[in-house]
């Protein structure tokens, strides 16, 4: 689980941030300052980031 | 950050009864306390939004703010005895499985003053090795290790003695099974600077005793994994005595204590098996019924063969009773409309609602409906943990997973307990829950990464949307939980023309399925609002309230597997596991059965031309559209989360009538497990024909009838155009023509 990615709830149906497990039990999550308020930009967010991790290529929006 | 929650001692009342609350406030110096009725707990934009009703009450008022702590962690205790005074020399052995050596510091047995500091500790050390500390009392304690770290779920005998007038220690550390290469025996001598005073200590089972709070002892260290046979002699024995005492009954002179966890497995005592009699109670409900040292696979039922059975499994994050202090009391005034209630505390910037059920006057009803609260499955997920303990919650809804505080605030605090989805720290099943702490995942307004795009709810929330249907439409209904259904069986529901079940009502105890079988038997109709019911067998206590045990046994959606030869619950000796592999599939109750499942977007159903047979025609009287449901608040669609089939070779009835089935489901959602003999390609939407939910009647012999809509979003859809839509209206159709007296055959 860690570095898995997860969006926490700031304001119900309205505002995410970006956050990642660290992959132990009961230790804080570590919160981003990304900020979405759809939960598909957020998605596709992420899916940028793993492309980098995967490919080392920028997406464009 | 949460700052406030609680839970009550009840989860249903009758007028005139009485129920305690339980509030935990920090940060601020008083509370508000209120009554409300819960009609609708989705906040979402897109539906009704969020709806209560406010209700006088007499504790109506602000409290005084205090936190209440919650201590996890189970454990056994025997109280102080003049026995344990007495101890000069002893020996202290068990067999042991722990399941986290390389945790640090755990408790395997004390006998340890907390005040004085004096006694002994048998453990696990920092670095995983059996260890003895002997504390004389007046400040000065000495710990001994063997310097070998044990293995990790391998059974080993452990023993320490000490032998008071030569100050010797001695450690036994051996491993039952032996590998090549691997060698964790251990055998340590090592004279000593102290002895140990025993005075005032209790002798405790996988922890330390550290202090006292909410009326018991407060463990500390607690150890993860199972004691068997654990032996208290009141010399230092050799080390062939300590054999003959790890036997079932050859105890030696001077034994002070034998304990035999083989006898009342059930309960929450342990008995000393020794003349002395030091018997003593388990805390926080360790695991029994666990397999022993000396399981052979023999025997897979603990009834049958106890003697293989003489572990307990401790847990450092086990919990039942938070044992809370009362902040209030509600007794239930007559008249008051039976329903889903809350009490609603709040203070600051935050609140929590403390939901339970009111229930009509015993032995009266107050409408022909009633609709029964899924108390046991809202316990099965109590406060669950897999959004951020198991990798699956991604793939299961297909994009990233949505937390909701409170699900951060029960990832940061593990001392509000598992659900029965969780495993323990140390990777073993969670198979017990309890009602009795908060349960922060039962509330209005809670969203769950498991309830689907949109509203995203699941269980108590979702099942909101029936009850607002109901409210909305003025359908009278009453309501009562799972619990008054299992305690007293048919009597609960025998007044009532209508059974109704909630979105989700997945766990089930044989008194509760005995209960309904007996309603459809006598005529009673049933009206099935979700999918994936009768599923798991549960079991309540006998004896304590408020707990249940799931064993999550051979086959079946499972989040963990129980061990083999762990299938029979501890609580009563029942096989656990499915309904399904018991001889009685969900089929056999409603017509359908759990089928599929995902988690991402919800679908719709099709009309069959059996939905044109006269004898459904009421059902779809005002209703012409041949798609139904492409539309609701979870998912999208009327057909998804969880759904059912039908099937006659597993129960569905010969005179079924399939009236519609959905279609066009997402690749995420598979085929459930039990339907998989040999693993292959094809198993999603889109793929496979078991991937639907089937609506379904039929009607009963003794002029009942059956409807099933088999998917859990199904409620999601009632409110839809201001409650003017096809799921809707067919839900009111069956509704309404269930409630005439007419029999159907």
């Amino acid at each position: 689980m860690a570095r898995k990615y997860v969006l926490v709830c700031r304001k119900p149906h309205e505002e995410w941030v970006l956050g990642q497990l660290t992959g132990k039990r009961g230790e804080p999550i570590q919160m981003s300052n990304q900020v979405f308020h759809k939960i598909e930009d957020a998605e596709w967010h992420v899916f940028k980031q793993r492309w980098k991790q995967h490919t080392g290529e920028d997406l464009s929006d | 950050m949460k700052t406030i929650m609680g839970y009550s001692d009840k989860i249903s009342a009758c007028p005139g009864e009485t129920i305690n609350f339980m509030v935990s406030c920090e940060g601020e110096k008083s509370y508000r306390a209120r009554l409300v009725q819960i009609i609708h707990g989705d906040t979402s934009p897109g539906g009704p939004g969020y709806k209560e009703k406010a209700i006088k009450a007499d504790f109506e008022r602000d409290y005084p703010a205090r936190k209440q702590n919650i201590y996890a962690g189970s454990h056994a205790i025997v109280p102080p005895h003049t026995l344990f005074d007495q101890l000069k020399s002893f020996t202290v052995q068990a067999y042991i499985w722990p399941t986290t050596p390389e945790k640090g510091r755990q408790t395997l047995l004390s006998l340890w003053n907390p005040t004085s500091k004096g006694g002994f500790i048998l453990g696990v050390d920092e670095n995983g090795g059996l260890s003895l500390t002997i504390g004389d009392g007046a400040g000065r304690a000495e710990s001994i290790s063997t310097g070998k770290q044990l293995i990790a779920r391998e059974w080993y005998l452990a023993a320490a003695s000490f032998d008071a007038d030569k100050k010797e220690v001695r450690l036994y550390q051996q491993p039952l099974v032996q590998y090549a290469r691997v060698d964790t025996t251990a055998q340590l001598t090592q004279t000593v600077k102290v002895a140990p005073v025993t005075r005032g200590a209790a002798f405790l089972f996988g922890a330390t005793p550290v202090g006292e709070g909410n009326g018991r002892v407060i463990g500390g260290d607690h150890f993860n994994g199972k004691i068997d046979r654990p032996r208290l002699t009141a010399r230092a024995l050799s080390e062939s005595n300590i054999q003959r005492m790890s036997g079932e009954n050859d105890l030696v002179n001077s034994t002070i204590a034998a304990w035999d966890f083989t006898r009342e497995i059930s309960g929450e005592r342990i008995i000393d098996a020794s003349p002395n009699r030091l018997h003593g109670e388990t805390i926080n409900l360790p695991v029994r019924a666990m397999k022993g040292h000396n399981w052979t696979g023999e025997e897979m039922c603990w009834r049958h063969r106890p003697e293989h059975y003489g572990a307990i499994h401790f847990h450092d994050d086990d919990l039942y009773d938070s044992g809370w202090e009362v902040d209030f009391q509600f007794t239930v005034p007559k008249g008051l409309k039976s329903g889903l209630y809350a009490a609603h505390v709040s203070s600051g910037r935050d609140e929590d609602f403390m939901p339970f059920v009111i229930r009509p006057a015993r032995g009266t009803k107050t409408a022909d409906l009633v609709f029964v609260v899924p108390t046991a499955s809202y316990m099965a997920y109590a406060n669950e943990h897999m959004m951020t303990d198991a990798p699956l919650a991604e793939h299961l809804t297909d994009q990233v997973v949505v937390m909701q505080p409170t699900d951060v605030y029960l990832h940061e605090h593990r001392e509000y307990g598992a659900s029965c989805y969780d495993s323990h720290s140390d990777g073993s099943g969670v198979c017990y829950t309890s009602r009795l702490r908060p349960i922060l995942t039962m509330r209005p307004k809670y969203q769950s990464w498991l309830g689907g795009k949109g509203s995203s709810l699941w269980q108590m929330n979702a099942d909101t949307h029936i009850i607002d249907w109901l409210e909305s439409n003025g359908y009278a209904y009453d309501c009562i939980t799972d619990e008054d259904l299992h305690y007293e069986g048919y009597s609960a529901i025998a007044p009532y023309r209508v059974f109704m079940t909630s979105t989700h009502h997945e766990y089930w105890s044989k008194e509760m399925w005995d209960g309904l079988d007996a309603f459809k038997k006598a005529g009673g109709r049933l009206m099935y609002m979700g999918a994936n019911a009768w599923y798991w067998r549960v079991a309540y206590h006998r004896s304590r309230p408020g707990v249940l045990e799931v064993r999550r046994g051979e086959g079946g959606i499972r989040a963990w597997a129980a061990e083999p030869g762990e299938y029979y619950h501890s609580f009563t000796g029942e096989y656990g596991g499915l309904w399904r592999r018991q001889g009685l599939p969900p089929q056999m109750m409603a017509g359908t059965g759990f089928s599929a499942q995902g988690f991402d977007v919800c679908s719709y159903y099709k009309r069959t031309p059996e939905s044109r047979d006269p004898r459904v025609r009421f059902i779809f009287d005002g209703v012409e559209d041949e798609i139904i449901g492409n539309f609701g608040l979870i998912g999208g669609g009327a057909a998804g989360l969880e759904l059912d089939r039908a099937d006659r070779s597993l129960g569905t009835p010969p005179n079924a009538l399939v009236l519609a089935s959905s279609e066009a489901h997402s690749p995420v959602y598979m085929v459930v497990l039990e339907e998989i003999y040999i693993n292959a390609p094809g198993m999603c939407g889109g793929e496979h024909p078991f991937v639907r939910a089937d609506m379904v009647f039929y009607e009963t012999p003794a002029g009942g009838a059956v409807f099933s809509t088999s998917s859990i979003s199904w409620s999601g859809s009632l409110s839809h155009n201001n409650y003017k839509n096809n799921v809707s209206k067919i839900t009111a159709n069956v509704l309404e023509r269930f409630l005439k007296e007419k029999p159907f055959t």
